[in-house]
């Protein structure tokens, strides 16, 4: 009799302890001095990991898609541009951004406080190119010199146009690989390269070129027209 | 002189119903149905099948009203249903009125079995009459499952995907019987125009053709009575006794049982009535398209414990299960009174039947609170939050990285997990590469299999293309170390899509 009463005294005991516990807890997690130390890059970073980790990879390096964590590459798009993209993700691309098709459905002022967290976390001294970045600021691209831009500066790495074999780098004339990617997605890997894969951006080191070479603007849009016109030339 | 307009009033009328009486016969033809004796003590448990019949009726008049304003074709279908949410003035509630009262109508079905079979009401000269039932309980699940397609959004399709790969199943002829279920290969217009004939035309009539049969067997045969312990039925002599009975002890069905089920119809159409203010119309849940998930796809509650029981049986033994257990199990529910149909009705008398009947509602019930609550449903936000395992995409081609991409944004780990995390749905994709050959690899994502959805034109040939190269990357064993630049040992080159892959997607 007496130890079933002291069973129970101690059940309750313990229930009453859990209980305060997850009270205090409750109490310090809503405590307003809490949510203000929270810091805007580390929202942008908790918010970056739901929403774009998937693609652009663990802070932002190493994902299917380009990097993200690259200042000069967060200087060259520039804020606003930043604001855009993840606003309404790349049309015709896979990037759904915090647009209608994601889970984020931000509105702009978390997409701002976003961007700025993601510039304060990443874009620190940023230095940005002197040719632009968006493909509707390059000039219009010409494929037939675009040739021999690919043939000089990326033919040793993915081989020859439409060349099917095993290539160091793989085809980026696959036409099913360009039916996937946009022609900014195209201007920006040339641009920036994949650094972490291995892919030169447009100072270089691109192999039989002197070093200090590097491709201009209008090349860039020239090769990416070449790409273009070897797709449709296999149609 | 007031008193006068009244006896002209009742003459009048007399003289009406006695017109209509002789060309119609119709009071003699009702009259017997409402003055037909009862046991008297047929009181409270009697009342499910009239309450079932009752929201069949709802059914009928709420859902001819939303065939007037509905659309049946792929390209409206969703936007009428919108119209009729916010423009039809209480369109809402008569759209949440039908999904209501037909989930409650399957409850009530459900329930009236429980009862006729506890009570072993099947059993002589009953046998026909549970046959009937049992056609209509079929009937009334088949009502659920095409009006849910009804609405044309995630769950309708993912609901419609998971039958067409069941039936794609069948050997042989699998492939003709989804062609005629879905109209073709994929789900598309021609789907819902036959689900709409189905769920309009076809079945309401057989449904109500059944009604009819299964009154008119109560009429003959009567009502069975509360059972008691050591009252068996004996064929030879049941009617004669059941006749005596009723004529001593029993009640006419007017007014003194159909009190019972006027309050409990009552109290069940408030119910509903309120849930379906509160809690509004059911769907449209996103428009269909497996690309884009918003919502969590799930069927319906009569059907979510299908859906367990396929995610959680072992894939080896999921098609001899899919094509066996149906058959058997509607044939044993149609011969149960054949099977028994003498004997003891009480159920304490009955262990076994208790006990097939707590096992089975039990395992129905654990089937579908896991598939409310289950880790193997899709994780939501898989695709944007998981990265793909960096390990993965070391020395990828660049078609290749795009069919990561294209597994992140089909949401193919929402199902399925890569390096540990993702969905439990499907199986791991870590080394999937090893397992299946290209063209099985397309087969599956194009047209779904077990509980995966079919892609079908929802994923164009290049993005089908890229995930396939990507998949065919991913073996255990053969990850290669290689980093780039300088050794790409291994490229698949775009030549091993089989042409018709690039030639079917592109149609
Ligand atoms: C030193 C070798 C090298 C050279 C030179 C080179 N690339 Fe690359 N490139 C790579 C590697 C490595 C990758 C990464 C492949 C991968 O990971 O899928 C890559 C990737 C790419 C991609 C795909 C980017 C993406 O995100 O899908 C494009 C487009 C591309 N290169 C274009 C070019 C063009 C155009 C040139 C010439 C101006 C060029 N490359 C020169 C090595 C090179
Ligand atoms: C489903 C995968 C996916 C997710 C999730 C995703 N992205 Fe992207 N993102 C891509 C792809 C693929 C591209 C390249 C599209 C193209 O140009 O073809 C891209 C491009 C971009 C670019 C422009 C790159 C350039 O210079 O061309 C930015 C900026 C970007 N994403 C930011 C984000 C942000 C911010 C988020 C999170 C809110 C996000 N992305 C989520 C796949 C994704
Ligand atoms: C709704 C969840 C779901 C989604 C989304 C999904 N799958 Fe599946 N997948 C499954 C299930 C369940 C199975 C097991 C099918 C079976 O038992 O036959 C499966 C099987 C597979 C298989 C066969 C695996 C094997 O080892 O047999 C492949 C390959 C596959 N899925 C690829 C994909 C791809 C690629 C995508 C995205 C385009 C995708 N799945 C999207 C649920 C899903």
């Amino acid at each position: 009799m007496s130890t079933a009463f002291k069973n129970i005294a101690s059940l309750l005991g313990v229930i009453v302890v859990a209980t305060c516990l997850q009270a205090c807890g409750k109490i310090s997690a809503t405590d307003p001095d809490d949510t203000v130390v929270v810091s805007l890059p580390q929202a942008a970073m908790a918010n970056y990991a739901e929403n774009c980790s998937a693609c652009h990879g663990a802070n932002g390096v190493n994902g299917a898609a380009r990097q993200l964590a690259d200042a000069n590459y967060l200087a060259s798009v520039g804020r606003e541009s930043l604001i855009n993209i993840t606003t309404n993700g790349v049309p015709g691309g896979f990037c759904p951004g915090s647009g209608p098709a994601s889970l984020a459905h931000w509105n702009p002022k978390q997409v701002a406080d976003f961007v700025d967290g993601l510039l304060d976390a990443w874009g620190k001294n940023g230095v940005a190119l002197s040719i632009p970045w968006s493909v509707k600021l390059s000039p219009a691209g010409n494929a037939s010199s675009g040739q021999a831009v690919y043939a000089a500066a990326c033919q040793s790495c993915h081989g020859a146009p439409n060349f099917k074999g095993v290539t160091a780098a793989g085809s980026v004339t696959d036409p099913n690989y360009l039916r996937l990617i946009t022609d900014q997605g195209l201007r920006s890997a040339i641009l920036f390269g994949r650094p972490e894969r291995g892919m030169p951006g447009w100072s270089g080191p691109f192999p039989h070129q002197a070093a200090d070479r590097k491709l201009s603007s209008q090349e860039i849009s020239d090769v990416v027209a070449f790409l273009r016109s070897t797709a449709s030339q296999k149609q | 002189m007031f008193r006068n307009i009244k006896m002209v009033g009742t003459k009048m009328i007399g003289g009406l119903l006695g017109w209509t009486e002789s060309r119609s016969g119709a009071i003699g033809f009702v009259q017997p149905i409402l003055m037909h004796r009862v046991p008297r003590d047929a009181k409270w448990w009697y009342v499910f099948g009239s309450a079932s019949l009752m929201f069949f009726s709802i059914q009928v008049v709420t859902g001819i009203l939303l065939a007037t304003m509905y659309a049946p074709s792929a390209a409206e279908a969703y936007s009428s249903l919108q119209y009729i949410d916010q423009q039809v003035p209480f369109g809402w509630m008569l759209r949440a009125l039908h999904a209501w009262s037909s989930n409650a109508m399957i409850l009530m079905v459900v329930i009236h079995m429980s009862q006729v079979f506890l009570h072993a009401s099947f059993k002589f000269p009953r046998e026909l009459m549970w046959m009937v039932g049992v056609l209509l309980l079929f009937c009334t699940l088949a009502l659920a499952f095409t009006g849910q397609i009804m609405r044309w959004d995630q769950d309708a399709y993912w609901g419609l995907g998971i039958g067409a790969a069941i039936v794609d199943r069948v050997p042989m002829l699998g492939n003709q019987m989804r062609n005629v279920m879905l109209g073709g290969p994929y789900i598309g217009g021609a789907t819902l125009s036959r689900f709409f004939a189905l769920h309009v035309f076809v079945l309401p009539g057989l449904t109500i053709a059944l009604i009819g049969a299964h009154m008119a067997l109560i009429l003959k045969n009567g009502i069975s009575e509360m059972p008691k312990p050591g009252m068996v039925v004996d064929p030879k002599t049941y009617v004669v006794e059941y006749e005596e009975r009723i004529k001593k002890n029993g009640v006419p069905f007017m007014p003194d049982a159909a009190q019972h089920d006027m309050v409990f119809c009552g109290l069940m159409l408030i119910i509903v009535g309120v849930l379906a203010a509160y809690l509004g119309p059911v769907g449209p849940n996103g428009i269909p398209n497996p690309t884009i998930i918003d919502a969590n796809p799930r069927p319906d509650y009569a059907f979510l414990w299908i859906f367990t029981a396929m995610a959680l049986m072992p894939p080896q033994i999921e098609t001899a299960v899919l094509l066996i257990a149906p058959p058997i199990v509607v044939m044993l529910l149609l011969g149960l009174p054949l099977i028994s149909n003498r004997g003891e009705r009480a159920p304490s008398r009955r262990p076994g039947a208790v006990l097939a009947y707590v096992l089975i509602a039990t395992a129905l019930g654990t089937l579908t609170w896991l598939g409310v609550v289950s880790a193997w449903s899709p994780v939501m936000d898989a695709w944007t939050s998981l990265p793909t395992p960096v390990k993965y995409l070391v020395g990828r081609t660049p078609l290749e990285m795009q069919g990561a991409l294209v597994m992140q944004h089909s949401q193919c780990r929402n199902c399925h997990s890569l390096g540990g995390e993702g969905g439990l749905r499907g199986p791991n994709l870590d080394n999937v590469g090893s397992r299946k050959s290209w063209d099985q690899l397309v087969r599956q994502v194009q047209q779904g299999g077990g509980n995966m959805p079919a892609y079908g034109k929802n994923l164009s040939s290049a993005e089908t293309t890229a995930v396939v190269a990507f998949m065919t990357t991913l073996r255990n064993a053969g990850a290669p170390e290689s980093t780039i630049p300088g050794a790409m040992e291994r490229q698949s080159s775009p030549d091993q899509a089989p042409t018709s892959v690039a030639s079917e997607a592109g149609k």
